[in-house]
């Protein structure tokens, strides 16, 4: 078990972590830490990486009845979501059925139709797609035909999407409750047609499933190799925006990693994915910063088992940026208990958001885009359209 | 939990403790620790938790650490307003300043129904007569919480107003004897029903009307700990001046209107309908209509009997 790193965090915070990383200490725990962690959990709603982490361990069933039942208790929320997620999924294998080009499945829609342990521990909010570019308008007119709706969006908001960003506005069948996003790249600063987009579609593998047992098997979808799969989730966990969410997604990549890079749970040997080879699969796709930073965060904060040879070979940023970015993503991505932030925290956050935006968006882009969105916020919506 | 009574403490002497470490209230079903620096809840809480023990020991588990603040920064400065936080998150935003307690109640209730989805949470009031568990079930305004206070002080005993925690390992019904939560009339006809009705502040135009809190009769707390068996379901619907009837109710009608009235029933699917089935089979279901109060609680409690 390799132990967590320094960093600094709220005690609930630390606690939390420090279970996480070695669920056998779930023993010897106090009820007020319990509760403490179970909010830290809530907060950063990893109540069910938590979960799984301690039923891998073969502990769930040793914890306090009472605290059991939280954990039960989120248990039938995933479950529920689960199927709605594989219903959205058997409707999408269905309307894109007579469209001949690859629907690639990526995070939770993924996770579920594979049935990795992750699928049991976050709840999707989300149906994310990846088609090719040139593919896109049919997929989406397909799905039209169907009943999948946009959201409305201005004329402003519309062009943003479609030039500027890597998925079209989100779609959904108003009979059920389940987003869908269509992209065709996995990410900002990969172009959709490119080279490294049609590397990953061209890796891509057919998934056999079933929407309930006894029901056909569905073959149309597809997802990543699982090495991408792992890219993929580091260029999420490295450049969302949304920075409350990001030990989540942290916790997503840890069970995604020992499910994918470990010894399989019955010791007939090892996951498909050699680690040692994840940073040069993701310098292939232009994503080897992403995909440090993220083993970087994972082994500090949750002792994930990433031989630390692999973060001091070549590509390892300066000592002084990897001491500042430690500083600013302690502050600013773990979950916290005051109302009130102090200075430290609200400089770290505004730094990471400021860079966040930088590399999505080149300068002559982000300035009117900042400049209207302010113009909208001062004028309203409508004056700002005018 | 063996503490004194939240009644016993002097207004002060709580405001302190809410606005320091707060204070552990073990309501049954749910455990939650309160925290609010802000001094006007105090007195209206010690008055509708009056028979509630607390403890203020740090080293206890809670399910949900919650905090009654005031928006925070120039905002707050500018439109003083609420906020209730529960382990930290801020679920329903900006709330108007001047209804604390009403706020704390509902925020209690969201606690419930985002963490006790492991048990089937019946929109309901719930009670005991003479051993014999009761629901009460009805949409809005069919005068579930007037019923509920009424019976609770003819000597019933409370188990809930709003939440009927039913666990689904033995179908037993938990108590969570919170205030009972009285809205616009009732509020008037409750104080009048019984000299021993204890009613916090009422609080004008809040998103559901003019609310008050009746507090709990120190027998429901003391019993806060034994489940009740659930012998009868009843549908009360109140009309001015309608006279008493309590008709017996189909099985069929009676699972889909008890199936409606749950909050979680579609996240627990299978496990759900079972229960709720098991629930209308085994239980007398029954439809109330009523314009008087004193003939309803009459009717139910015969029905009990």
């Amino acid at each position: 078990m390799s132990a967590v790193g320094r960093f600094h965090a709220m005690p609930a915070t630390r606690a939390l972590l420090t279970l996480y990383a070695d669920p056998s200490s779930a023993l010897s725990i106090s009820p007020a830490q319990w509760s403490a962690i179970l909010g830290s959990a809530r907060r950063s709603r990893s109540i069910g990486h938590l979960a799984l982490r301690l039923a891998q361990a073969g502990v769930l069933h040793d914890v306090p009845q009472r605290v059991l039942e939280h954990f039960e208790s989120a248990a039938f929320v995933v479950r529920r979501q689960r199927q709605r997620l594989r219903w959205e999924l058997f409707e999408l294998a269905d309307a894109l059925r007579a469209y001949g080009g690859p629907v690639i499945l990526l995070k939770g829609a993924a996770y579920e139709v594979q049935s990795l342990p992750l699928a049991r521990a976050r709840l999707a909010g989300d149906v994310d797609l990846l088609v090719p570019r040139v593919d896109i308008e049919e997929v989406e007119r397909r799905l039209s035909s169907r009943g999948w709706r946009s959201a409305e969006l201005g004329d402003y908001d519309e062009r943003y999407y479609r030039e500027w960003s890597h998925e079209i506005p989100a779609m959904m069948h108003p009979d059920r409750g389940l987003e869908v996003d269509v992209h065709h790249s996995i990410g900002p600063a990969l172009p959709g047609d490119s080279a490294a987009v049609a590397g990953l579609v061209g890796a891509s593998r057919e998934v056999s499933w079933q929407v309930l047992p006894g029901r056909p098997i569905e073959r149309r979808l597809r997802v990543l190799q699982p090495i991408d799969q792992l890219v993929h989730l580091a260029i999420h966990t490295y450049g969302g925006s949304d920075l409350s969410l990001r030990l989540r997604e942290v916790m997503d990549f840890d069970l995604l990693f020992r499910t994918y890079c470990g010894p399989v749970p019955d010791g007939l040997g090892e996951g498909p994915v050699e680690a040692t080879g994840l940073l040069d699969r993701a310098r292939e796709l232009g994503q080897a910063r992403a995909m440090w930073w993220t083993l970087h965060h994972a082994r500090r904060w949750l002792g994930t088992p990433v031989d630390s040879a692999m973060l001091t070979g070549s590509g390892r940023p300066w000592r002084a940026a990897v001491a500042a970015m430690d500083w600013m993503s302690d502050r600013s991505m773990l979950p916290g208990v005051r109302q009130r932030r102090t200075s430290a925290e609200f400089a770290a956050e505004l730094a990471l958001l400021t860079r966040y935006q930088w590399q999505r968006l080149p300068v002559r882009r982000l300035v009117p885009h900042v400049l209207h969105k302010v113009r909208r916020r001062l004028l309203g919506d409508e004056a700002a359209a005018a | 939990m063996t503490g004194r009574a939240i009644g016993e403490l002097d207004g002060e002497r709580l405001a302190r403790a809410l606005a320091g470490p707060g204070i552990v209230l073990d309501l049954g079903a749910i455990v939650v620790r309160i925290r609010s620096h802000l001094p006007e809840l105090a007195e209206p809480l010690r008055r509708v938790y009056r028979h509630q023990p607390f403890a203020d020991d740090a080293n206890t588990f809670v399910d949900a650490d919650v905090q009654l603040t005031t928006s925070p920064g120039l905002r707050g400065l500018l439109r003083p307003s609420l906020r209730f936080l529960a382990d930290g998150l801020d679920p329903f935003g900006e709330l108007p300043r001047d209804m604390p307690l009403p706020q704390l109640e509902w925020g209690i209730n969201w606690c419930l129904a985002t963490m006790m989805n492991r048990h089937l949470l019946l929109h309901a009031g719930a009670l005991e007569i003479q051993g014999a568990g009761v629901l009460l079930m009805g949409e809005p305004g069919a005068g579930k919480s007037t019923l509920t206070a009424a019976l609770a002080l003819r000597g019933a005993r409370v188990l809930s107003d709003e939440f009927g925690v039913l666990r689904l390992s033995d179908d037993a019904l938990l108590p969570v004897p919170k205030p009972i939560a009285l809205k616009n009339r009732s509020i008037e006809v409750i104080a009048s029903w019984s000299s021993d009705a204890i009613l916090g502040p009422t609080y004008r135009k809040t998103h559901k009307g003019d609310v008050a809190h009746l507090a709990i009769p120190s027998v429901s707390v003391a019993s806060r700990h034994m489940p009740a068996t659930v012998r009868t379901i009843v549908f009360p619907r109140w009309r001015e001046g309608a006279a008493t009837s309590l008709e017996p109710l189909g099985k069929a009608e009676a699972f889909s209107a008890v199936a409606f009235n749950s909050f979680n029933f579609d996240t627990l699917g299978p496990e759900a309908f079972d229960a709720v089935r098991r629930l209308v089979v085994r239980c007398d279901c029954r439809r109330l209509s009523y314009g008087d109060l004193n003939e309803a609680t009459r009717v139910i409690r015969g029905v009990c009997a």
